[in-house]
């Protein structure tokens, strides 16, 4: 299961939050450039799988995920959580078309985004957190689209993306891992 | 080896989707799942993930599936894989697949002439076809190239229990 916790933070306060990050993680993070796909299935139920591309450089080869997921838990005792919490399934993949691949499936394109930023890695109670800071950009056209020329989705704020992994579903300690 | 079909499934035809999807693993590769579409000429390779994600989507439904059991043998530069192709899960018995591999090439345009003419030597061994023009595979031979090999090689064993 996968515990996510969102959250922007202002272009001038970005400078103060990299240094706490730096002082948790003890190294600096990576530069990433992530593409989105979220794609529909032709089936009547509208099966939805997220593509994502990572990439170090913008244009690298980079690595491609396949996931799914479920709907997030809901009820009072999701609701005081400090994170979402919902199951996941996330698998690698490579080959010589990806987005092909699941386009000859019956998938199509409901929308695109990319993220262009700093992902850092930092270790809390006894989790795995990852903390991306990135700026949002609309892709369109032609999927993949190239996340550099993509435009800001909102100028002058950036999205501040926590997750981790419930280990054996304890998600309560997770997302609390988040919430610190 | 899993071959499936979206024959049975409620849901318009698109010439443009593939209306059959195969599952290939390999006992010595068991954390990755090569799934090709021949009609699509596409193929992804994943993690042993890649399966689950497949069933939640439930885009398809099983129709065979083709078990390859034997031995491999190091021969020089080959090696041999002698097996018995067995259909689950019946169990019926499909036919005897050999595998040659030659390792000092990793090209398979490279390594045909030399495979051909090693598959020559025995009476009634047939080649089961290439057919990787359309994949867009790299020269570089991997285990998406074997995969697609091994399809076709089901196709031909199914197809020809089929007429019996």
């Amino acid at each position: 299961m996968e515990c996510k916790a969102l959250g922007t933070v202002a272009a001038e306060a970005l400078g103060d939050l990299q240094e706490r990050l730096l002082g948790l993680c003890g190294v600096p993070g990576q530069e990433v450039y992530l593409q989105e796909l979220v794609l529909r299935s032709s089936n009547p139920d509208r099966s939805e799988l997220h593509l994502q591309h990572g990439s170090r450089k913008a244009g690298e080869p980079g690595w491609w995920t396949a996931a799914e997921y479920r709907i997030p838990l809901q009820g009072r005792a999701a609701a005081d959580l400090p994170a979402t919490v919902r199951s996941v399934v996330r698998t690698q993949c490579q080959g010589p078309d990806v987005p092909g691949f699941w386009r000859a499936l019956g998938f199509s394109l409901a929308y695109q985004l990319g993220k262009q930023g700093t992902l850092f890695h930092v270790e809390h109670a006894d989790h795995q957190l990852q903390v991306l800071l990135c700026q949002v950009r609309r892709l369109s056209g032609v999927w993949p689209a190239s996340v550099v020329e993509g435009e800001e989705l909102v100028p002058g704020f950036w999205l501040v993306e926590a997750t981790t992994t419930a280990k054996d579903g304890a998600y309560t300690e997770a997302a609390a891992a988040l919430g610190a | 080896m899993t071959a499936a079909g979206t024959d049975d499934l409620q849901r318009p035809a698109d010439p443009a989707v593939a209306r059959d999807l195969c599952s290939v693993t390999f006992s010595d590769q068991p954390h990755s799942l090569v799934l090709v579409t021949r009609s699509q000429r596409s193929v992804l390779e994943g993690d042993s993930e890649l399966q689950q994600l497949l069933d939640k989507l439930r885009l398809y439904q099983l129709r065979a599936t083709l078990q390859l059991e034997g031995l491999r043998y190091g021969i020089g530069d080959f090696s041999v894989s002698v097996a018995r192709a067995i259909q689950k899960p019946l169990e019926e018995f499909r036919g005897i697949v050999l595998d040659v591999a030659y390792h000092p090439l990793d090209s398979l345009a490279a390594a045909d002439p030399i495979l051909q003419e090693t598959a020559a030597v025995g009476a009634n061994i047939r080649v089961a076809g290439a057919g990787m023009e359309g994949f867009g595979l790299p020269e570089r031979y991997s285990l998406q190239h074997a995969a697609v090999q091994y399809v076709q090689l089901m196709v031909q064993l199914l197809g020809e229990g089929s007429k019996q």
